[in-house]
C-alpha cells in the first residue's frame, strides 16, 4: 500500500519535473528565437529605411525628367490628349481594323470596354493609328468571338 | 502513532515511583487514564490546527496556481507582447514626407571608418585594398595618418551600408567603425526652403525641421506636409528657366489650394543645398516666399476692386475719370497703360489703371480699406508653420496718400504667401484661410466677401486674361483668370525705375477655382522677345501658363470646354452681373 503510493508519487514528481525542465528549455529556446527575430526585424527595418531613401533619391523628379528626356520621346501631356470619359471618344471610322458596331451602344448596355490608345505625339515607331474600342474580356462569349465586333467592312 | 509513544514515554516516568505500589495502583491507573485522555485530546486538537493551517496554506498555493495559470492568463500575453514590441527604434529622427508620402527628409545610420595606426600591420596594403572599396578615399591623407603612432585616426566619413560591409570583408586589423545617424534629404535643394536642415547633432535649425523639432526628435512622429514634390519640381523648373531667360536675381513660385490655402508648392530661388547650408547672410538662404515683404503692385487691385464691390461703393456699371494724373502732396499717380478717359470698374481692372483704382479707394475710404486688409491677413504675420516668416511692412500713417497708393499695391509690403492666401479668399467664394503647410489647411476660416462679390471678381479676373494685361497666361483648356503686378523696388527714399518686382497671380479654372498659382521675378530684364518689357504680363504670365499646363494633368484635372454655354454664362459680364450692387450694410 505504502510502497504503491510512494511509487506513484515519485513517478508523478519525476514526470512533473521532466515537464518543468522541458518547458523551461523550450522557453529559453523560444526566447533565443525571439531575440534573433527581433534582431532581424531591426535589420530589415533599417534596410527598408535605406531602400526607401534610395528609392526617393532615384525617383526624384529632376532625375526622372532628365532620364525621360534622354531615353524617350515622351513630351508633356497636352490638354487635347486628355479624354475625360468614354463618351468623348469619337465614333470609329467605318473601315478601321478593330471596329465595334457602336461604342456608345456598348457603353449604354454597360458592357466593359477598353479604349484603344491613340497615336502618341513623338511616336516614331510608325504604328498604325487605331481608333475605337476593344470590348473587354467580359463581353467576349465562350467561343472566343467578341460580341458586337465586326470586321471593318467598307460598304 | 508517534504522538502516543511520546505520551507513553512521559507516562513511563511515573512507573519509577517506588512508593506503595499496590494501594496507589488503581488511583494511579485512573490518573493515568485521565491524563492520557487529556493529552490525546490536546494532541488531537493540535493536530487539527496544524492540519488546518497546512491545508489552508496548500489551498492558497493551489488557488494562486489556478489564478496564475488559468484566470490571469492575459498577463503573460501582455508581458510577452511587451517584450516583443520593445524593439529598439531604428534610427533617431523621424521622417518628413510630402502629401503623397514621398520622403523629403529621413535619417539613416551611417558609419565612419577609423583606424588604430599602431595596429594596422601593413599600411600600404591596407590603403590599397581600401581604395578599391572606397574609390574616393584620400590616399595621401590616409598614408600620412597611418604612418603616425596615433591610436585613433579618421580614414573615411559616412560610409554607406554596402561600403561598410565591403570594408568589413577586407578583414584588415586595426580598423573600426563609429556608428552615427545622418540626416538625409533625397530631394536635395528642391524643398530646402520648406524642409530646412539640422545641425550635426540632429537638431532642427530651419524650416519644418526647426518647427517640429520636438515631434521629429523625441516623439518620433513623422511629419506629412501639404507639398507635392512633383509640383514643387515643376514650379522650380519653370521658375529657374524664367529667371535665366530674364536675368532676374531671384524669384518665387507658389501653388496654393484655393479652397484650403494649403501650399502644394513653394519655391524661392536661389535655393540652397541642405547638406551645406550657407550662413545667415547668404542670399540663397533667404526665403523670398515667406521672409520677403514686397510691394506687390497691381495684384493689389484685386483686393481694392473686391472691397469696393463688397462694400457697395461701386457696381460694375460705375466708373471713374482716369483722364488726368492725380497730384497729391509730392506724389503724382499715373497710369502705365494710359487710356486717359473715363473708365468703368471692369476697364480699370482690365487695363490696370492706377488713377481709377486710387479714385475707387478714396470712394470707399481709408477705414474700410484698413479693415478689409486686416481681415485678409495683410497686416499681421501669417501663421505659417516655418519660422522664416516676415511681418508685413504696414505704413505708420495711413491717410489719403497711403489709401491711394495701397489701392494699387504700393506703401504696404506683404509676403507672397499672404498675397496668395488673400487672392484665394477673393476667388473661392469669399472665405479667407491662412496659408499653411498642413495637409487640408490649418482649419481657420473667416468669411470676408459675399459670394456675389467673389463671383463678380472671378469674371473680372477672367476678363484680364481674355482681353487685358494677362493674355500671356491663357492656358488653353484650363480657364485661367489672373492679374499682373509690376512694382518698382524702393531704392533709398525713391523708387528705382529699372529694378522691378514683376509678378502674376492666377486662379484656375476661374469659374470654380481650385488652385491659385503665383509667379514673381525679382529684378527681371526685358529681352528682345518681350520687346524690352520686364512687366508681370510679359515675364511672369507665360511662366504661369506653362505651370498650369503642366500641373493640370498631374492633379487630374480634365480640360474644360470654353464654349460650353454653362461656362460662358459663369464668366460673362451679363446685365445681371453689371447691375449687382452689394447693400452698404457691411459699412460700420
Amino acid at each position: 500500500m505504502i510502497r504503491l503510493h510512494t511509487i506513484i508519487w515519485l513517478s508523478l514528481i519525476a514526470v512533473a519535473s521532466a515537464i518543468v525542465f522541458h518547458v523551461s528549455y523550450q522557453v529559453q529556446s523560444l526566447e533565443d528565437e525571439l531575440a534573433e527575430i527581433n534582431r532581424s526585424i531591426l535589420f530589415e527595418r533599417e534596410s527598408i529605411q535605406v531602400l526607401n531613401a534610395e528609392w526617393a533619391y532615384l525617383t526624384r523628379p529632376d532625375r526622372l525628367r532628365a532620364l525621360i528626356d534622354a531615353h524617350t520621346d515622351l513630351v508633356a501631356l497636352g490638354p487635347e490628349q486628355i479624354i475625360e470619359s468614354v463618351w468623348d471618344i469619337p465614333e470609329p471610322l467605318p473601315n478601321s481594323e478593330y471596329r465595334v458596331a457602336a461604342p456608345s451602344e456598348l457603353v449604354a448596355r454597360n458592357m466593359p470596354v477598353i479604349p484603344i490608345p491613340r497615336h502618341r505625339p513623338g511616336d516614331t515607331t510608325g504604328r498604325p493609328q487605331s481608333v475605337g474600342l476593344i470590348p473587354a474580356a467580359a463581353s467576349i462569349d465562350e467561343t472566343g468571338t467578341p460580341l458586337q465586333l465586326e470586321q471593318g467592312s467598307a460598304e | 502513532m508517534s504522538l502516543d509513544q511520546t505520551l507513553g514515554l512521559t507516562d513511563d516516568a511515573l512507573w519509577d515511583d517506588p512508593v506503595d505500589q499496590r494501594s496507589q495502583q488503581s488511583d494511579k491507573a485512573a490518573k493515568r487514564a485521565a491524563k492520557c485522555a487529556n493529552a490525546l485530546a490536546i494532541g488531537q486538537s493540535r493536530l487539527l490546527v496544524t492540519a488546518a493551517v497546512f491545508g489552508l496554506a496548500f489551498l492558497a498555493v493551489a488557488a494562486r496556481l489556478v489564478d496564475v495559470s488559468v484566470l490571469d492568463g492575459a498577463t503573460e500575453i501582455r508581458l510577452a507582447s511587451a517584450r516583443a514590441s520593445g524593439l529598439p527604434a531604428v534610427s533617431g529622427r523621424a521622417d518628413i514626407l510630402d502629401r503623397n508620402g514621398t520622403l523629403l527628409a529621413t535619417t539613416l545610420p551611417s558609419a565612419s571608418l577609423f583606424a588604430d595606426a599602431t595596429l594596422v600591420p601593413d599600411a600600404n596594403e591596407a590603403i590599397e585594398s581600401l581604395s578599391r572599396v572606397l574609390p574616393d578615399l584620400d590616399i595621401e591623407q590616409a598614408q600620412r595618418v597611418l604612418a603616425t603612432d596615433r591610436r585613433f585616426v579618421w580614414l573615411y566619413r559616412d560610409l554607406t551600408p554596402s561600403q561598410q560591409h565591403e570594408v568589413n570583408r577586407l578583414g584588415i586589423p586595426g580598423l573600426g567603425f563609429e556608428e552615427e545617424d545622418q540626416r538625409y534629404y533625397p530631394a536635395g535643394p528642391l524643398a530646402a526652403h520648406i524642409v530646412g536642415f539640422t545641425d550635426v547633432d540632429g537638431i532642427g535649425l530651419a524650416g519644418i525641421e526647426r518647427t517640429y523639432d520636438a515631434m521629429l526628435g523625441d516623439e518620433r512622429g513623422s511629419v506629412g506636409l501639404s507639398i507635392d514634390l512633383r509640383l514643387q519640381d515643376l514650379v522650380r523648373d519653370e521658375l529657374s528657366a524664367a529667371i535665366e531667360q530674364f536675368s532676374a536675381i531671384g524669384g518665387v513660385g507658389l501653388i496654393m489650394n484655393a479652397n484650403t490655402s494649403e501650399l502644394l508648392a513653394m519655391v524661392s530661388m536661389p535655393d540652397f543645398d541642405p547638406y551645406a547650408p550657407g550662413g545667415p547672410d547668404d542670399e540663397s538662404m533667404f526665403n523670398r516666399a515667406t521672409l520677403g515683404a514686397y510691394e506687390m503692385g497691381s495684384t493689389f487691385k484685386i483686393f481694392n476692386t473686391a472691397i469696393a464691390l463688397d462694400t457697395g461703393t461701386v457696381s460694375l456699371r460705375d466708373g471713374f475719370n482716369a483722364s488726368q494724373p492725380i497730384r497729391i502732396g509730392r506724389f503724382t499717380i499715373n497710369d502705365f497703360h494710359g487710356e486717359n478717359r473715363w473708365l468703368s470698374v471692369p476697364e480699370i481692372f482690365q487695363h490696370s489703371s492706377n488713377i481709377g483704382s486710387a479714385r475707387m479707394a478714396m470712394a470707399m475710404g481709408t477705414d474700410m480699406q484698413q479693415e478689409y486688409m486686416g481681415r485678409l491677413g495683410m497686416l499681421t504675420t501669417p501663421p505659417i508653420e516655418i519660422g522664416e516668416v516676415t511681418a508685413p511692412l504696414v505704413p505708420s500713417r495711413w491717410n489719403d496718400v497711403e489709401t491711394m497708393t495701397i489701392s494699387f499695391g504700393h506703401g504696404l509690403a506683404v509676403s507672397p504667401i499672404q498675397l496668395a492666401a488673400g487672392v484665394a479668399a477673393v476667388v473661392n467664394g469669399g472665405i479667407y484661410r491662412p496659408p499653411s503647410f498642413a495637409p487640408g489647411g490649418n482649419g481657420e476660416e473667416t468669411r470676408i466677401f459675399a459670394e456675389e462679390t467673389s463671383d463678380s471678381m472671378r469674371r473680372l479676373l477672367n476678363l484680364v486674361v481674355e482681353q487685358g494685361t494677362g493674355r500671356n497666361a491663357a492656358a488653353e483648356g484650363y480657364l485661367v483668370g489672373g492679374k499682373t503686378g509690376t512694382a518698382e523696388k524702393p531704392a533709398g527714399r525713391r523708387y528705382s525705375e529699372d529694378a522691378l518686382i514683376s509678378s502674376f497671380i492666377a486662379a484656375f479654372p476661374i469659374h470654380s477655382p481650385e488652385y491659385v498659382v503665383f509667379i514673381m521675378l525679382d529684378e527681371p530684364h526685358g529681352t528682345a522677345e518681350t520687346y524690352g518689357y520686364a512687366t508681370g504680363g510679359w515675364v511672369a504670365a507665360p511662366t504661369v501658363r506653362r505651370v498650369i499646363e503642366r500641373m493640370a494633368p498631374m492633379v487630374g484635372m480634365a480640360p474644360i470646354d470654353e464654349n460650353d454655354p454653362a461656362i460662358i454664362e459663369a464668366l460673362a459680364l451679363s446685365d445681371e452681373v453689371l447691375d449687382r450692387r452689394a447693400a452698404p450694410a457691411n459699412s460700420q
